[in-house]
């Protein structure tokens, strides 16, 4: 399984987001606002996703905001940053 | 969270604490300035409308059955402790927290919860003197992170740029990215404590509670934090009981001691909010005149209040 794959099941199951697939969501797609829709209370459980299940702690915030732009974007930074791959 | 999602509060503090009674407070002590309030006061209640007006949305809840004057007797002693307390705030940033009389009972409890791996949101709320609660966090082991935007917070500016504690208090803005939440769940993550005002509810997601007999708007930012992180929720609430003196209630819900087990999100957060609107309403009717909220929280259908969390 891809890991941007494994990051929309994640993002749907602990985010609890009905009636999306991961297919429905394409990798360059943002995740805040317009796009799948997140808030600020949906980035804290991205951000315990991120220490749960890949051990990273999101240090510099311009880095996480470039991070949590799209599956794409977040997959890049887990790999750059994870020896959970 | 853009700029614009957060209105302005409205800042008594601001004509209240002008420099003036910095001034009296650096060079003479309290006292000139309170007493400079027997002056000040009767301007805002009987002069201005906007103070009364704000100050009704409260006290015609707190207390239904006031008629016009009894109403207006109540503001003025509303608007006065509003009055003294902002002076303390200052006044514990200019002179220091040494001058002051703090009965903190629980002090060693948070301090020894403060060292545990586990982060804590402190949860606060805008009675007696809350920066005194500020000043009693301000030597704990690690340091303690306010979400906070010092511009609505006039009279703290004193607190936090006199006080010297740059290493133990730090300040989240939450203007700035995701309204300083991936910030605040990082610093939780690292074993810290987030200090958060658990009765405003600007910019936040908001879930309506019974509040005095009526259902308002609280935000669920803190519970929704607990319950993300499994973090300790620990509510503080000050009084002022004197001059100068303060006493300082410490309620914790250790998060595994909590009823949390198979609920979902939406549960725990209501479960959290319930916990703490119990208190703060107990807390309220010991104190009436020290709860200094000036906004209509039970008006559910106010734009400023709506969820606008990005």
């Amino acid at each position: 399984m891809s890991l941007e794959l494994d990051l929309k099941k994640l993002i749907i199951e602990e985010l609890k987001i009905d009636d999306v697939e991961p297919e429905d969501i394409g990798d360059e797609d943002a995740l805040f606002g317009e796009g799948l829709g997140l808030d600020s209370l949906d980035a804290v459980e991205l951000v315990v996703i991120l220490k749960k299940h890949y051990k990273i702690d999101l240090e510099d915030m311009e880095k996480a905001r470039a991070a949590f732009a799209s599956i794409k974007a977040l997959a890049t930074y887990i790999r750059e940053n994870s020896e959970v791959k | 969270m853009p700029d614009q999602g957060i209105p302005t509060s409205p800042q008594y503090g601001t004509r209240l604490g002008h420099w003036f009674f910095y001034i009296a407070l650096k060079w003479f002590g309290p006292v000139p300035a309170y007493i400079m309030l027997i002056f000040v006061v009767p301007y805002y209640v009987f002069v201005l409308k906007r103070p009364r007006r704000e100050a009704s949305y409260y006290l015609k809840r707190m207390f239904p059955n006031d008629n016009r004057f009894r109403r207006l007797l109540r503001t003025y002693q509303y608007i006065n402790h509003l009055g003294l307390s902002l002076i303390d705030q200052a006044a514990i940033g200019i002179l220091g927290r040494d001058k002051f009389d703090i009965d903190f009972a629980d002090r060693e409890k948070l301090y020894e919860l403060s060292k545990s791996v586990k982060g804590i949101v402190l949860l606060t709320s805008h009675v007696g003197n809350w920066q005194t609660s500020m000043a009693v966090v301000d030597d704990m082991d690690k340091p303690v992170n306010f979400l906070l935007r010092l511009e609505d917070h006039v009279a703290d500016r004193y607190f936090f740029n006199l006080s010297g504690k740059e290493k133990s208090i730090k300040i989240i803005d939450p203007t700035t990215f995701m309204g300083g939440l991936v910030q605040v769940t990082q610093v939780l993550q690292r074993g810290e404590t987030v200090s958060i005002m658990g009765d405003r509810a600007w910019g936040a997601r908001t879930m309506a509670y019974e509040f005095l007999g009526e259902k308002a708007l609280f935000p669920i930012t803190p519970y929704h934090l607990v319950a993300a992180n499994g973090s300790d929720l620990v509510i503080i609430l000050t009084a002022r009981t004197g001059k100068l003196a303060f006493k300082i209630d410490y309620i914790h819900f250790p998060y595994e001691d909590m009823d949390l087990k198979g609920k979902t999100k939406e549960e725990k957060i209501h479960y959290l909010l319930g916990k703490y609107v119990e208190i703060l309403e107990a807390w309220i009717k010991k104190y009436p005149f020290m709860w200094f909220n000036f906004f209509d929280f039970w008006d559910l259908n106010k734009e400023k209040y709506e969820a606008e969390t990005i």
